[in-house]
């Protein structure tokens, strides 16, 4: 078998289509991203931080963007949230979340979803959370900003929902200020604050890079237990492929802000197709086996300004041709379904090699 | 006896005290807690000891008491036989020549004023190790066997990516070829694709030059890749030291266990078959050490027994166990084996 010009060009295959098919109109997925675009001009340059980034997620579902410092996952994390639009940079493309055109809505409205609708959580809990202000009032205060809701209840609320997440003497917590806790707990609670509401969709920016590796697997189960018990969609952003392989059910690899493969987790983790996932996975040393010597990316990943032009993983590419440096690179899809790479050996499909 | 039949590094029942800052009365005394306690580790030419545990177990209070960084209040440090003692102010720079310590923050460890070059004739300039003529060549093979060109010589640390500058900073730390390294999280604060490279490079060093390395991590995968042997702390004592493989295959104490079932693992088929452990709560407060086993408040292994009156009465010691492996559990052979199911929490 080889590719179907279907594949080639990214279309659903007729299978996919078959089961979709049920009712015509295929079921509208939570979240829909076409061509996100955040360019940043400065000295009458203009440089890409994301670049044509597109994305579906489907309810209850966990989607995995790893990439390196730099590579753009917060830049997009904050484009999505629409967290960009006064600040200097540009964001262009189409974002639909429930079906709503979220470049469309008013300030208001987007501030409301925003929420309720869509939360998000970052690396840093400190940052986030007012140093001066108990934890308790913080998340009174956060709720009574969407909702009209009398103090005692708002704090019966945040009471439960520090439960829900896990934390040791939910009332006592309350009447504790941020330096008080731990890195673990600080971050409990920020994830007590993001789902109060319920979000239908949870973006996590690095949510266990700053923790301890028994507390991170103690908040990754959190993730997980909350996104299951509220049908709650989850995009998981880390530097990490391991955290990946644990959570996610598909996984976008960023590098230079662009999307280089994506696909099922288990599918790309095994299977990778683009030099740089494999290069990821080779420089990783593993948990089990023997230990031959690590296979180093050469360089380092490029500054914003200084991205190559065609293939912008082209100066550490081991397995670049001619045409890297002119070409820009284009999703091919791989024969195993829903699995995408945008690399330039990719694009002469195997069948043209094959005598059939 | 002579000087080579001694390991590289010899350490001693160490421990390290710190002013606690809780307030206090005026006339009280100033309360203390110990961030070390009896820490006793060999390290052998040519060998890279791991250290790893959570964040405030001591890791980086062990590496700057053996550098001299931080005052010791019990035990002893020698190096290759020598007894060091770093409260003498004469022998510091004796101890600069034996043992050189690189930091986690590749950006915060150089001097942004002074080009890389200077950086690096320092070691030789303040040891004398190198004349005035000689300066220039020797940084220029620094640099070389630390896979820079003599050219960056010239230029200011913020020229440098990440990985460049720890680079130079193991330059810095190899310049003398001291007998031991203390290495801080060296590539904690890298991309993926860079650490390999920094993760290559040390070792090419520990096999040229014969140091013994104590390489401090939380990264379980880098430290078995890097080390032979690996050492286990919690709250300010070493609860488990071992070969690397045989550690990482077969814990002898369950906070490595632990530790092992919650390290990330990209291929699905070397993922823990069973749950994987997650311990509960944080990592309980030098200043509030449990009774017995300090680890006994999170202890997998402690509620899987039924929770032994032992565990919370009496301290294990590290015991050395058949095969040389120490651990400071009273049931290590146990540790490598959690139940299927969960066992009823303790109260
Ligand atoms: N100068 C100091 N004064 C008081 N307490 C200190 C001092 N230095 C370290 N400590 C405390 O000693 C304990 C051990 O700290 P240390 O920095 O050695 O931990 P670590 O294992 O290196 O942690 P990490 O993984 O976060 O680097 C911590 O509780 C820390 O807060
Ligand atoms: N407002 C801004 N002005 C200039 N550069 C920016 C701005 N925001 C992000 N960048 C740059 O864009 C790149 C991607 O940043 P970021 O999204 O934070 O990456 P990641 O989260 O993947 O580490 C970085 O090189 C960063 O310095
Ligand atoms: S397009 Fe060329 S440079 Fe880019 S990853 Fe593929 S082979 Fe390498
Ligand atoms: S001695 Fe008891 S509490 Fe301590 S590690 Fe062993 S089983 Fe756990
Ligand atoms: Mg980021
Ligand atoms: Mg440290």
């Amino acid at each position: 078998m080889g590719y179907s010009y279907q594949q080639q060009i990214g279309l659903p295959s007729p299978q996919r289509r078959a089961v979709a098919g049920k009712d015509l109109a295929p079921a509208m997925p939570l979240l829909d991203v076409t061509d996100l675009t955040v360019s940043l001009t400065a000295g009458g340059r203009t440089a890409a931080i994301v670049e044509q980034l597109s994305l579906r997620l489907e309810r209850g579902k966990c989607l995995g963007i790893v990439g390196e410092s730099g590579s753009g996952k917060s830049t997009a994390a904050m484009a999505i949230m629409g967290l960009l639009t006064d600040g200097p940079l540009q964001v262009s493309g189409q974002i639909l979340f429930d079906g709503a055109n979220l470049a469309q809505m008013r300030p208001a409205e987007f501030r409301k979803l925003r929420g309720t609708g869509i939360a998000m959580i970052f690396q840093d809990p400190m940052s986030s959370l007012n140093p001066v202000m108990r934890i308790g009032d913080q998340i009174v205060e956060c709720l009574q900003a969407h909702r009209r809701l009398t103090k005692s209840s708002a704090r019966g609320k945040a009471a439960q929902a520090l439960a829900r997440v896990g934390m040791p003497d939910p009332e006592g917590m309350m009447h504790r200020y941020p330096h008080q806790l731990s890195g673990g707990q600080r971050q409990r609670v920020m994830i007590a604050m993001a789902i109060v509401f319920e979000p239908k969709l949870l973006i996590a920016d690095e949510p266990t890079t700053a923790l301890d590796l028994t507390i991170q697997a103690q908040i990754l189960q959190l993730l997980k237990k909350l996104s299951r018990e509220l049908n709650m969609a989850l995009v998981l952003i880390t530097h990490d492929l391991g955290v990946v392989a644990g959570m996610s059910d598909e996984v976008i690899v960023l590098y230079s802000g662009r999307d280089v493969e994506r696909g099922p987790t288990q599918e790309v983790l095994e299977n990778p197709q683009h030099p740089y996932t494999r290069g990821l996975l080779g420089a990783h040393p593993s948990m089990d086996g023997e230990c031959g010597r690590l296979a180093p990316i050469a360089g380092s990943p490029p500054a914003i300004w200084q991205r190559p032009s065609g293939c912008a993983f082209r100066d550490r590419c081991p397995a670049a041709i001619d045409d890297c440096a002119t070409v820009k690179p284009q999703h091919v899809a791989m024969p195993q379904q829903a699995h995408h790479v945008a690399c330039l050996l990719h694009a002469t499909p195997p069948q043209a090699k094959e005598t059939a | 006896m002579s000087q080579s039949s001694h390991p590289a590094l010899e350490i001693r029942d160490l421990s390290v005290e710190f002013r606690a800052s809780a307030n206090r009365g005026l006339f009280e005394k100033p309360a203390t807690f110990k961030a070390l306690s009896g820490i006793s580790l060999d390290i052998r030419q040519g060998e890279v000891m791991g250290l790893i545990g959570e964040s405030g177990s001591g890791k980086t209070t062990l590496g700057k008491a053996i550098v001299g960084l931080t005052e010791t209040s019990t035990g002893s440090i020698c190096i290759k036989g020598q007894h060091v003692d770093p409260a003498r102010a004469a022998g510091r720079r004796a101890l600069a020549r034996l043992v050189q310590m690189v930091f986690q923050d590749p950006y915060a460890s150089l001097h942004p004023r002074k080009i890389i070059g200077q950086t690096l004739s320092e070691p030789f300039t303040i040891q004398g190790t190198a004349s005035r003529a000689d300066l220039r060549s020797r940084v220029r093979s620094l640099l070389q066997r630390v896979g820079l060109s003599p050219e960056h010589a010239a230029r200011y640390p913020q020229h440098f990516s990440g990985g460049q500058r720890q680079r130079i900073a193991i330059a810095r730390a190899i310049a003398n070829e001291p007998p031991v390294i203390i290495a801080d999280e060296p590539v904690s604060a890298l991309d993926v694709s860079v650490q390999a490279q920094i993760l290559n490079l040390l070792e090419d060093l520990r096999k040229e030059q014969n140091m013994a390395m104590l390489f401090i991590s939380h990264d379980l995968s880098v430290v078995r890749h890097l080390c032979q042997r690996i050492a286990v702390m919690y709250l300010g004592r070493i609860v488990e030291i071992g070969a690397a493989k045989e550690m990482t295959a077969a814990p002898a104490h369950p906070y490595t266990t632990a530790l092992l079932s919650a390290a990330p693992r990209v291929k699905a088929r070397n993922r823990v078959q069973a749950a994987p452990i997650v311990l509960s709560g944080d990592v309980p407060s030098h200043a509030a050490i449990p009774s017995g086993c300090p680890f006994h408040t999170r202890c997998w292994l402690y509620e899987q027994k039924g929770c032994p009156a032992r565990c919370r009465t009496e301290m294990p010691r590290l015991e050395t166990l058949p095969g040389g492996r120490q651990a400071a559990c009273f049931f290590p052979e146990e540790a490598a084996t959690p139940a299927r199911s969960p066992a009823a929490a303790c109260v």
